[in-house]
């Protein structure tokens, strides 16, 4: 029986595409087996990102109306045997289907995979409704910036709300050298406002858009920097003890804060 | 809401509307240890009962009930509203983007960041205290304050309250507030 997790983050545009994404595939270069879930019906990116666009045949839609098969549905990944995608419908929208519907979904795949990733559409609406319902475990994606941290807390709320506790916090597009001159939040800031635990912190990284274009996470690149903060984090969804990643001398005050806050969740 | 360094003073928010308020109540301080008492009367006589020997002239029964208190244990998000026509501690923070509403007064053990709004009725004397003080905006009665716009404010570093003094929003230490200012309990 495997987990679900949902990543979420309110906002749109701070990454939750670009995480899912590496995550995923960070988790199943781990030997996990991983399925993929775009929930973001009417606005799939998804596939894009993981280069499977032109692979897809049957739908999320498809799959909960009975129109076809999961396994049918299911995309397997280029690169690895143990990823899968289930791609979400781009012809209709969010109202096609129920959490209750997603819950039952989520709940078959489960027993297939050890780990369920759900892209949670932005808003808060009926898609955001859907992605929470079956999951177990909720992971908010923000960026420090005070629009992404407002709705970042706004999005905790209403996990609270759903009976979804606990949610671990991504800071994403962090420049430690933006921090160290006091124009960026920083990650101390970021965290006394949401009050949750830091599952990651992935550094501003311009391969992420080359990786984006060109349909291969970056993960899989060893000279990426956000690709080795995103192994790091499928690491720790694993159970593993990994410390942060040291982003820049000068900021080591607060990573090391950081060290310490991961240090009493291991 | 400028905060001198010297805490000394009483700092002045900016007041967008002015008005002194009258006092439209003779709201004493101290009466809300015994709000539990709505809910459990038994339970809680013996400390009423404890106080009255010392405040003889003083009904707390009375009091409780014509103020009610909202205890909220969590803190409240960006999105969340409260509103109560008694007073409302908050036991956690009020983060950007939340509300509180009360028709008392309003206290946060914790960092005050969104909107409260004390004496929601009119209640000029209304008070709004917090562990760190620090609204994107105030309002007490009819009047209301707000953080100043440029980024410049100095963050609170002690516990403060909010209160109004000559038709104006005054944020300042505890310990120099209407709530110390008489012998209490």
């Amino acid at each position: 029986m495997g987990e679900a997790i949902v990543i979420t983050s309110g906002k749109g545009g701070v990454g939750k595409t670009t995480t899912t994404a590496n995550i995923g595939a960070g988790l199943a270069k781990a030997g996990q087996r991983v399925a993929l879930i775009d929930a973001d019906i009417g606005l799939r990116n998804l596939d894009v990102v993981m280069g499977l666009e032109n692979r897809i045949v049957y739908d999320l839609v498809d799959v909960v109306e009975g129109f076809a098969k999961l396994k049918h549905a299911l995309i397997k990944d280029k690169r690895f045997e143990n990823l899968y995608l289930l791609p979400a419908a781009q012809t209709r929208d969010k109202t096609a289907v129920s959490p209750e519907q997603m819950k039952n979904l989520v709940a078959e795949m489960k027993q297939e995979f050890d780990f369920v990733l759900i892209d949670c559409p932005a808003g808060i609406e009926q898609g955001f409704k859907n992605a929470v319902a079956g999951s177990d475990k909720a992971v908010v994606v923000a960026t420090p910036e005070v629009s992404s941290v407002r709705d970042a807390d706004r999005i905790i709320g209403l996990l609270e709300a759903e009976e979804k506790h606990h949610p671990q916090l991504i800071v994403n597009r962090i420049r430690p050298s933006m921090v160290k001159k006091g124009d960026m939040m920083d990650i101390d800031d970021m965290i006394e406002i949401l009050a949750i635990e830091l599952l990651g912190v992935v550094p501003d990284d311009e391969f992420i858009v080359v990786s984006t274009n060109r349909g291969e996470p970056a993960v899989l690149n060893t000279a990426s920097k956000a690709g080795e903060a995103y192994r790091d984090i499928a690491r720790r969804l694993t159970g593993e003890n990994v410390p942060m990643m040291k982003l820049d001398d000068g900021t080591e005050g607060f990573i090391g804060r950081l060290r310490k806050m991961m240090g009493l969740k291991g | 809401m400028e905060r001198t360094p010297k805490a000394e003073e009483a700092e002045t928010l900016e007041t967008e509307k002015p008005q002194p308020k009258k006092r439209t109540s003779s709201r004493k301080p101290g009466t809300k240890s015994t709000a539990k008492g709505l809910s459990k009367p038994e339970m809680s006589m013996p400390f009423v009962e404890r106080l009255l020997d010392r405040h003889s002239d003083f009904d707390f029964e009375e009091e409780a009930r014509r103020h009610p208190t909202l205890l909220i244990r969590r803190t409240l998000r960006s999105g969340q509203r409260v509103r109560f026509y008694g007073n409302v501690v908050v036991l956690g923070d009020v983060n950007p983007g939340a509300e509180i509403t009360a028709g008392g007064d309003i206290i946060v053990m914790g960092w005050l960041r969104g909107l409260a709004h004390a004496g929601s009725e009119g209640d000029g004397n209304a008070i709004v205290a917090a562990f760190r003080l620090n609204p994107t905006q105030l309002r007490i009665g009819e009047i209301i304050g707000r953080a100043p716009d440029h980024g410049e404010a100095v963050l609170p570093e002690v516990p403060e309250v909010a209160e109004v003094r000559d038709g104006r929003l005054v944020i300042d230490r505890w310990q120099k507030s209407v709530l110390t200012a008489q012998d209490l309990l």
